[in-house]
């Protein structure tokens, strides 16, 4: 298990930095867009954006979207376009188990996806902490430097999201035979989830921490139910 | 000694029985030829073979084994496919291609995989994408694969598709070879003339049915016309058949 789990990381070996560095840039640059936009916009309406706490969540949500539709790319070369019509022929006939492959694959997607997603947002979140906490460009009375663990776990509910997102999408796309499915469904769902999770983030880390997770769970059945569905699974010819 | 024994596999899909009936059994050293038009049910019967496809009714049996759920991963160590590369596969390069091969198979030691496309006569850098491959090349790349674990069961579903006459003949020696060696091989295929001249039996599939599986050598004998002239007499019998009812 342990070696499958290796050679699949292996092949995601070259998505590994890009990762890194768009979780890294579209977290820092959303962080600094907001908190600007909460600076020089003095009105009303922008008073959340005095918080740092509503920074963040704003910030993860943004990041999560642009990661949601590369993660969509790269599960669909990885994974999806192996398990649709006659492609799924190839891996059916290894000797390997059917399901175990399948889940060997989801876990080393999950197991590199999350590492450097969560990487690349915690570096961002302390750099712009640490560059807060000395020359703030926010307009509050509070330090930065106290919001360090309310970022991290912002960026963890982040990260489970994202990749439940990533999965759920791609488990649709092996069930509909299609990987332009996919990309519309991480589409929709982080066009559906996108203003809810913003609103959560805002609001209660914690209790979006603990969302999370019950999604990571409700995804991981129907990991398990697209595994079941592969090991029975017949290769009729159109 | 006995390596597949399918009997009276039945399958319908969407209702419309595919196949109705096959049964034939196959043997250490044989090449045996599944032959039949284009949709007759033949790359369906394979595919119950490698468990892709479940059978209705009927079974099947490999070394003595019979093909279940659980028997499946250790059965499909016997047995070498040689299917069309998908398209999604083609910008990888061989090299790519091979590692993942040999690490799906679980393979500890294998053979080199330059070795085997020596043997192939598929002269080219381990670097090139399968994509910028002719489809002759596919075709040899694929049957280096089939054999890179030395499987005693060869499976190959229209091998001669896309071959030149020098492909197609390289094919043949590579097959016969191998059967000389006691490797058991089942080529499905819509082509009569590449066949002709080197299997050892022919099992013909007409409407979802096999005939009874004859040794290429007897049907010589008996027919003049060779395996064409015998595949006009099941048809036509067939026909007549199908006007009766």
């Amino acid at each position: 298990m342990k070696k499958n789990f290796e050679f699949e990381r292996l092949q995601l070996k070259k998505h590994r930095w890009i990762l890194l560095i768009s979780a890294f840039l579209s977290q820092l640059s959303s962080l600094y867009f907001f908190t600007i936009i909460g600076r020089v916009d003095s009105t009303e309406a922008n008073g959340v954006l005095k918080n740092y706490i509503t920074l963040s969540g704003l910030a993860s949500t943004i990041s999560m979207c642009i990661l949601v539709v590369y993660g969509t790319v790269i599960i669909n070369r990885f994974l999806v376009t192996n398990y649709i019509s006659e492609n799924k022929t190839r891996l059916y006939v290894y000797p390997i188990g059917r399901s175990r492959l399948f889940y060997t694959k989801i876990a080393s997607f999950c197991g590199v996806f999350s590492l450097f997603q969560f990487l690349g947002i915690a570096v961002s979140n302390a750099i712009y902490l640490v560059i807060e906490t000395f020359t703030p460009i926010l307009l509050t009375s509070e330090s930065a430097s106290k919001y360090f663990i309310p970022f991290m776990i912002t960026a963890l509910a982040s990260v489970m999201l994202t990749i439940s997102i990533i999965i759920l999408s791609s488990l649709v796309g092996i069930y509909f035979n299609s990987t332009v499915t996919t990309i519309v469904t991480g589409i929709i769902f982080v066009v559906i989830f996108g203003n809810i999770l913003a609103m959560a983030f805002a609001s209660n880390v914690v209790i979006t921490l603990g969302a999370s997770i019950l999604v990571a769970l409700v995804t991981s059945i129907f990991i398990k139910i697209t595994g079941m569905r592969i090991e029975n699974d017949e290769v009729i010819s159109k | 000694m006995k390596r597949i024994q399918i009997s009276n596999i039945q399958k319908t899909v969407n209702n419309q029985p595919i196949i109705k009936s096959a049964s034939f059994e196959l043997f250490e050293g044989e090449i045996c030829a599944l032959i039949g038009p284009n949709g007759v049910g033949k790359t369906t019967l394979l595919k119950c073979l490698l468990g892709l496809v479940r059978p209705d009714q009927g079974s099947i049996t490999i070394h003595d084994q019979l093909l279940s759920k659980s028997s499946r991963p250790k059965l499909l160590k016997e047995i070498g496919v040689v299917f069309p590369i998908p398209e999604s596969l083609y910008s990888k390069t061989i090299s790519e291609l091979f590692s993942e091969h040999f690490h799906y198979l679980q393979i500890e030691k294998n053979e080199s995989y330059h070795t085997l496309l020596q043997k192939l006569e598929l002269d080219v850098a381990t670097a090139t994408k399968i994509g910028d491959l002719s489809l002759g090349m596919k075709q040899r790349l694929q049957l280096a694969m089939a054999l890179s674990h030395h499987p005693s069961i060869l499976i190959l579903d229209e091998p001669f598709n896309g071959l030149d006459v020098d492909g197609i003949n390289l094919i043949k020696k590579i097959l016969t070879d191998l059967s000389k060696k006691g490797k058991c091989i089942l080529i499905a295929s819509h082509s009569l003339s590449e066949l002709e001249d080197f299997v050892s039996s022919v099992v013909f599939m007409l409407n979802g049915e096999t005939h009874e599986k004859k040794s290429l050598h007897d049907i010589m004998k008996k027919y003049q016309g060779g395996l064409r002239e015998y595949y006009q007499m099941l048809k036509g019998a067939e026909c007549k058949i199908e006007k009766e009812f």
